[in-house]
């Protein structure tokens, strides 16, 4: 069958017609986005510090582990494992400081990209009243033409917000870190039966080869 | 008639024959994976597939990274744009058609006001003046048209070059081919076009996520199961058409610790009567972590 491009447009365009007005927002929290603005940049800042990388790594690291909730975080990403740290206090506590390690190092490396940029907020929704916010920024990484999308969720415990998990809105679709970073780990502990201390080991080694590259950027 | 459309002709005939032979035992494949596929990534061919990654990865780092390099080093980053911009305004219909399949009429009109401005005002969709009007993009293919119709996954699978994708959605890219209009288009240099815009389309996809893959190969424990994970979440999020709803987010349980309380090893003085400890549980966020440079300082 031929067919014209004139024959598309204007199919095309009666569609459009079909195009309403787009839909009203939710509830935002200013003290939330406001949690995001200081300490997201923050972070950003204290990558472009030109000082050694020894020093850098500390200072983000510090800021790291003040801005996310790593316990809750490295809890979640073992999915039902996570019940044998309950039981086995050294096995948490070297899980708990390989996940934080392994953790700076993926963060340190990969917001290198967005050294120098400042991360705009755009809006937040909130999840719970007051406590579960979904934070909206957006940030463009160096050599891109648009901004990346970023959502931030942070919960408040006590009086302190803590960042619980981050998703890249990647062409329209969401991708949540913490959730993706559990479906690595569950895949690797299924594998080995639940051996947290096999991960340990993989992720020490890992979070190493980073460090080196790390060290040789700087 | 000439023999290169005589060749066209017969192609398309293919095409029209493989996407109906496939249709069904594609269905029954995915049909017959198990319920718990539908929330993980169901990878039951994980051996064959790892070995296809193996030839994927040998080939991306020997050729296809490489190029895409090349391409972002050459060329500056308005004329990439616009080559994306180009090649995604091409998957107007295609991504129409699909909107209409779901039932999807308003995300059909912005495609379709998206496909109208930027083909017109955008010169052939080399810029894309719809996105500063306040009609973002969005994509469809026929995997998730499948999806919302209510097909299972089916299993993994990775393809070498192609990348990664399950039997649904890789049926759906057969049936996305003809779906669109450009593959049923008779016109002078046809076939060199789509050997032109396949070839465009691989590169600029492959460029886009340099970062990307080089921070997978870098920072994961497994590639193979990142790209997998990745994969299956960003796939989920395209079905859903685009951001979580934000209550259908998973709760981060705070495990109580006893860590304080002494340890309930059996005491070495049978006589010595026992003594019940209750400890208060302390909530894992107490605790203080310091990373190990720290530490070693």
């Amino acid at each position: 069958m031929q067919l014209t491009r004139a024959g598309f447009v204007a199919a095309f365009a009666a569609a459009a017609l079909a195009l309403t007005a787009p839909t009203a927002s939710a509830a935002r929290n200013q003290e939330a986005e406001a949690y995001v603005n200081i300490h997201a940049n923050g972070a950003l800042q204290a990558l472009s510090n030109r000082n050694s990388a020894d020093a850098r790594q500390q200072a983000f690291s510090v800021l790291m582990n003040r801005f996310a909730d790593v316990p809750r975080i490295a809890t979640f990403v073992l999915g039902r494992y996570s019940t044998q740290l309950r039981a086995d206090a050294a096995l948490r506590r070297d899980w708990m400081a390989a996940f934080l390690d392994y953790s700076n190092a993926v963060y340190e490396d990969q917001l290198d990209r967005y050294r120098g940029n400042e991360i705009r907020v755009t809006g937040s929704t909130e999840r719970t009243a007051g406590s579960d916010v979904i934070v909206h920024t957006e940030v463009t990484p160096r050599g891109a033409s648009r901004p990346l999308p970023v959502r931030w969720r942070i919960l408040k415990s006590g009086a302190e917000w803590k960042v619980l998990d981050v998703s890249l809105v990647l062409d329209g679709n969401e991708i949540w870190l913490a959730q993706q970073q559990q479906r690595d780990f569950l895949s690797q502990l299924d594998r080995n039966r639940g051996d947290i201390r096999a991960l340990i080991a993989s992720v020490r080694q890992t979070t190493a080869e980073m460090r080196q590259r790390i060290r040789a950027r700087s | 008639m000439s023999n290169k459309v005589q060749g066209s002709a017969q192609a398309k005939k293919w095409l029209a024959l493989a996407t109906r032979a496939l249709a069904p035992l594609v269905a029954a494949t995915a049909l017959c994976a198990p319920a718990y596929a539908q929330n993980r990534d169901y990878d039951p061919w994980e051996r064959t597939n790892r070995k296809l990654f193996a030839v994927h990865e040998a080939v991306d780092k020997a050729a296809l990274g490489p190029t895409a390099r090349e391409y972002r080093r050459v060329t500056p980053t308005p004329v990439r744009s616009g080559v994306s911009n180009f090649l995604r305004n091409l998957r107007g219909p295609q991504i129409f058609a699909n909107d209409l399949l779901q039932g999807e009429f308003k995300r059909a009109g912005a495609t379709a006001a998206r496909f109208t401005i930027n083909s017109t005002l955008g010169v052939a969709g080399v810029f894309d003046p719809a996105a500063q009007m306040g009609i973002e993009r969005h994509s469809e293919d026929f995997g998730q048209t499948l999806a919302v119709w209510g097909v299972p996954s089916g299993p993994y699978v990775f393809i070498p070059v192609l990348g990664p994708t399950s039997v649904r959605d890789g049926a759906g890219a057969i049936a996305n081919f003809a779906l669109d209009p450009f593959t049923w288009m008779d016109f002078r240099g046809d076939d060199e076009f789509m050997v032109f815009r396949t070839g465009m389309t691989a590169l600029a996809a492959r460029e886009s996520v340099i970062e990307a893959v080089d921070n997978v190969r870098q920072s994961s424990i497994d590639p193979y199961v990142t790209i997998r994970s990745t994969y299956g979440l960003l796939r989920e999020s395209s079905i859903r058409n685009g951001l979580d709803d934000v209550q259908d987010l998973p709760d981060f349980e705070d495990i109580p610790t006893y860590e304080d309380a002494p340890a309930a090893a059996p005491s070495s003085d049978p006589s010595a009567a026992p003594t019940e400890v209750t400890p208060a549980p302390t909530p894992m966020t107490e605790l203080r972590l310091e990373p190990e440079t720290a530490r070693s300082n």
